[in-house]
């Protein structure tokens, strides 16, 4: 009898346990997901930027381009979520980068969410 | 059948020597958990008594009481969060309506500033359109002209509410050939939350930026 109710006892717990730890990893995550929109937004910023910025040097030339990771430029919004920019060049014979993008992805973050954004072009 | 008896006590005896063993690590624990421990005679019956009762019952109310309540709360936050997911879908589908006009549109108005609760423009099909916060939503209204006829309408469902909606027009001058030529990075700030449901509400922030195109046009 004793032991039935130990072993009893020790399931009940086991299963309660468990049950508690995934019911707060699910809170835990529904509270990610304002964090991802934030997330997502600055990423899709870090892309609108990177747009802009190939489009005005496809204008304008290379000499003179208004970068998205120039100094002066706020790289995080008030809200506290950041992009940064990431750009892959094509690759030349010599080895080089030859300067023109390949592919750029933006990266936006805002606490513990990162969500990725990627460009092929 | 003496002996059967006999044979089985002994039996008996064993397996509770064991357990107690096992369960208390002293085989004469089962003496004092025998018979004479474990029941308590009360005239020829035997039950628990009130305090160990009280215990029990005080033991599962508090694990139940702590249990509903954090299971309440999980549902709460589910419906919250459920919400604003929804309200983040119908703010992204607006946002990126606005977005698209401003990538296309020109002579903006104001055409820099801060915290701006309204923002005019012409859009590629040449029409004057405003976007501004009005009573919760965000509202985009267009101005009668030749191209377009006036209108305006709520562009966010009901169950969405819009705690502010701004923007923030910085300049960017141009150079090289496009010199004279000023871009505006519009920063929109939306305050988006749920319709309150049960007394709880979450409001989100969301920010992003877009830049007009027009000018590369050709």
């Amino acid at each position: 009898m004793f032991l039935t109710v130990v072993v009893l006892g020790v399931i009940i717990a086991s299963v309660t346990v468990v049950a508690g730890l995934l019911m707060s990893y699910q809170i835990k995550r529904s509270a990610d997901v304002s964090h991802s929109a934030r997330a997502v937004f600055a990423a899709d910023a870090g892309v609108e930027c990177m747009l802009f910025e190939m489009f005005y040097e496809g204008k304008n030339g290379a000499g003179a381009k208004i970068s998205c990771d120039s100094e002066g430029l706020d790289l995080e919004f008030e809200n506290k979520a950041s992009f940064s920019i990431e750009v892959s060049e094509e690759e030349s014979l010599s080895g080089t980068g030859s300067g023109i993008p390949r592919y750029f992805s933006s990266t936006g973050k805002y606490g513990s969410a990162i969500r990725t954004i990627r460009i092929n072009l | 059948m003496m002996k059967q008896t006999k044979s089985l006590k002994f039996k008996i005896e064993r397996i509770r020597n064991f357990l107690c063993g096992f369960l208390f690590g002293d085989k004469s624990a089962s003496r004092r958990f025998g018979r004479e421990g474990l029941r308590r005679k009360v005239g020829a019956r035997s039950a628990f008594t009130v305090a160990e009762l009280l215990i029990a019952v005080g033991l599962f109310t508090t694990i139940i009481t702590i249990a509903i309540g954090a299971y309440v709360k999980m549902l709460q936050q589910q419906g919250l969060m459920t919400g604003l997911m929804a309200a983040n879908d119908n703010v992204s589908l607006v946002l990126e309506q606005i977005m698209r006009e401003i990538r296309t549109g020109k002579d903006f108005n104001p055409d820099s500033g801060n915290d701006l609760e309204s923002l005019s423009f012409v859009n590629d099909r040449g029409c004057e359109v405003t976007y501004s916060f009005f009573s919760n939503s965000i509202k985009r209204s267009q101005v009668d002209n030749a191209i377009c006829e006036a209108s305006e309408g709520i562009l966010t469902s009901e169950n969405v509410k819009i705690g502010g909606f701004n923007f923030n027009i910085n300049k960017k001058s141009g150079a090289g050939v496009l010199a004279g030529t000023d871009f505006e990075e519009i920063e929109i700030v939306i305050k988006v939350s749920n319709e309150e449901a049960a007394g709880v509400e979450k409001e989100n922030e969301i920010r992003t930026r877009v830049s007009a195109r027009k000018y590369f046009g050709g």
